[in-house]
């Protein structure tokens, strides 16, 4: 069905003003990137580097709410896939269900409380304190989304259920996140009052933290006495059956 | 960009100015069907129309199982396929336990494929995707046949070997079911990736990949059905 609207001629019709909210044109501006923009962000996301500042070169110009968006359906996706591998594993066979909703409920809360709650904490910072409007809304939210891709394989590898290891992970993850994003916010954070500036990261990456600990303990992490019950359930039942199988 | 938006692009609203100052209108249907096809169909006898529209619908599972031609699925675009397929899925991935009750399980998995599907069409019409709405998730769920189909045959293997825990069993469940997962991804590939522009396939593909994957976990996840 098309619809042709004819508009009287004016010298200043052009399209670009009559893009409302509810078309989808409107928001296609914020998804114009390429596969290849999005692999180099990605992996610049993973390697802090020292010397150049990653968003100065590539998300400046052009942020966009892909990677972001993706980036956290991943990770939800993961940890609840991981999550449920790991119940699977260490629960009494009759009794295992997917708990897939509890899982699922409470990933999209927390990462979507933390990104916005992260991001409002900058963006108010910016705005408010230091008066120097450099980072836009929708960049912040990029650079917050990106942070998050090392927690996938994390997320992943976090199904072996080794109680050092998984804590080791998660340290060695979160200082690799942290690391990206004070090396690419310090050159605007660093001036004025060095201390509210320096309190308020370590504020934010302390929140950040607590979300992936939370998520690994709640999820990830069984408690010993719970693996040798199991472990021992599963054993006699397998002996039993093979007894039973030998008779 | 004022004909860029006309020409290419099939949003849900369009507008268009011409210099002409009169009032056009068209409406005509979007299928391969005229008007007096149209009124000539409500006089027949009702096992024709249904013999019509289902011999429509396997034809469509056939294109959509064995990829060789876009056009019929992305024109004559219908939901009877993917209604039918998502909640075979739902009914099968219900389990017994009484922890949960089996219709808040089938109404999480319906739920799951309903988000995922629009999500997917969301995002590849924001990366600038010619293909509308209905179409997408028209061919997201013809393409989840395989996935439904290492489902039943999840259900049937579980059903055999309910006795014994043989360790193996699960392995050949996870790989008919991740063979499913490469087939459906194949197929969907083909459509759908031909609407894109060539530097942003992977990107629009990707989606897709995750909401198969974890269709695919969900169902070789499911292993006590009853």
């Amino acid at each position: 069905m098309h619809l042709f609207y004819v508009l009287p001629v004016t010298t200043s019709n052009t399209p670009n003003e009559q893009m409302h909210i509810w078309q989808i044109e409107h928001y296609q501006k914020y998804f114009d990137i390429d596969t290849q923009q999005a692999l180099e962000r990605l992996l610049s996301s993973i390697t802090p580097q020292q010397n150049k500042s990653y968003f100065n070169s590539t998300i400046r110009h052009n942020p966009d709410l892909y990677g972001p968006f993706w980036i956290c359906a991943t990770f939800i996706v993961t940890v609840a896939i991981g999550g449920n591998i790991v119940t699977y594993f260490h629960s009494p066979n009759a009794d295992f269900q997917i708990d897939f909703s509890k899982i699922a409920l409470s990933a999209i809360v927390t990462n979507l409380c933390l990104l916005v709650v992260n991001v409002n904490i900058y963006f108010f910072f910016f705005r408010y304190y230091i008066k120097r409007n450099e980072y836009a809304f929708l960049e912040l939210l990029c650079i917050y989304g990106y942070r998050l891709t090392i927690f996938i394989p994390v997320s992943i590898l976090w199904i072996m259920l080794i109680a050092w290891l998984q804590w080791v992970l998660t340290i060695i993850a979160s200082l690799i996140s942290a690391s990206v994003l004070i090396v690419t916010l310090w050159p605007a954070v660093n001036f004025g009052r060095k201390h509210l500036s320096a309190l308020s990261m370590l504020a934010v990456l302390f929140v950040h933290s607590m979300m992936v600990v939370c998520i690994m303990l709640v999820f990830f992490h069984i408690s010993d006495k719970n693996i040798d019950f199991t472990q021992e359930i599963t054993t006699l039942t397998t002996m039993a059956s093979s007894a039973k199988s030998n008779v | 960009m004022a004909t860029t938006i006309e020409d290419d692009e099939t949003p849900f609203f369009s507008s268009s100015s011409q210099p002409m100052g009169m009032f056009t209108g068209d409406i005509s249907g979007t299928g391969n069907q005229s008007n007096k096809n149209e009124l000539s169909t409500l006089n027949e006898p009702v096992l024709d129309t249904i013999k019509r529209d289902l011999g429509a619908v396997l034809r469509k599972f056939g294109y959509a199982v064995i990829p060789r031609e876009s056009a019929t699925l992305l024109q004559q675009w219908d939901l009877w396929g993917p209604l039918i397929l998502v909640t075979i899925l739902a009914i099968l991935l219900q389990s017994s336990s009484t922890k949960v009750s089996s219709g808040v399980e089938f109404a999480q998995v319906f739920t799951l494929m309903l988000m995922g599907s629009i999500a997917v069409t969301v995002n590849s019409q924001l990366l600038g995707g010619k293909i509308s709405f209905f179409q997408s998730v028209c061919v997201l769920g013809y393409c989840l046949l395989p996935l439904l189909l290492a489902a039943i045959i999840n259900n049937i293997l579980l059903y055999i070997s309910s006795k014994s825990t043989i360790p193996i069993l699960h392995i050949i469940r996870f790989l008919i079911v991740m063979a499913a997962f490469g087939w459906a991804m194949y197929a969907s590939t083909r459509f759908l990736g031909q609407t894109q522009q060539p530097s942003r396939r992977l990107l629009v593909l990707y989606p897709i990949f995750l909401f198969y994957f974890l269709i695919a976990w969900l169902i070789i996840l499911h292993a006590h059905p009853k």
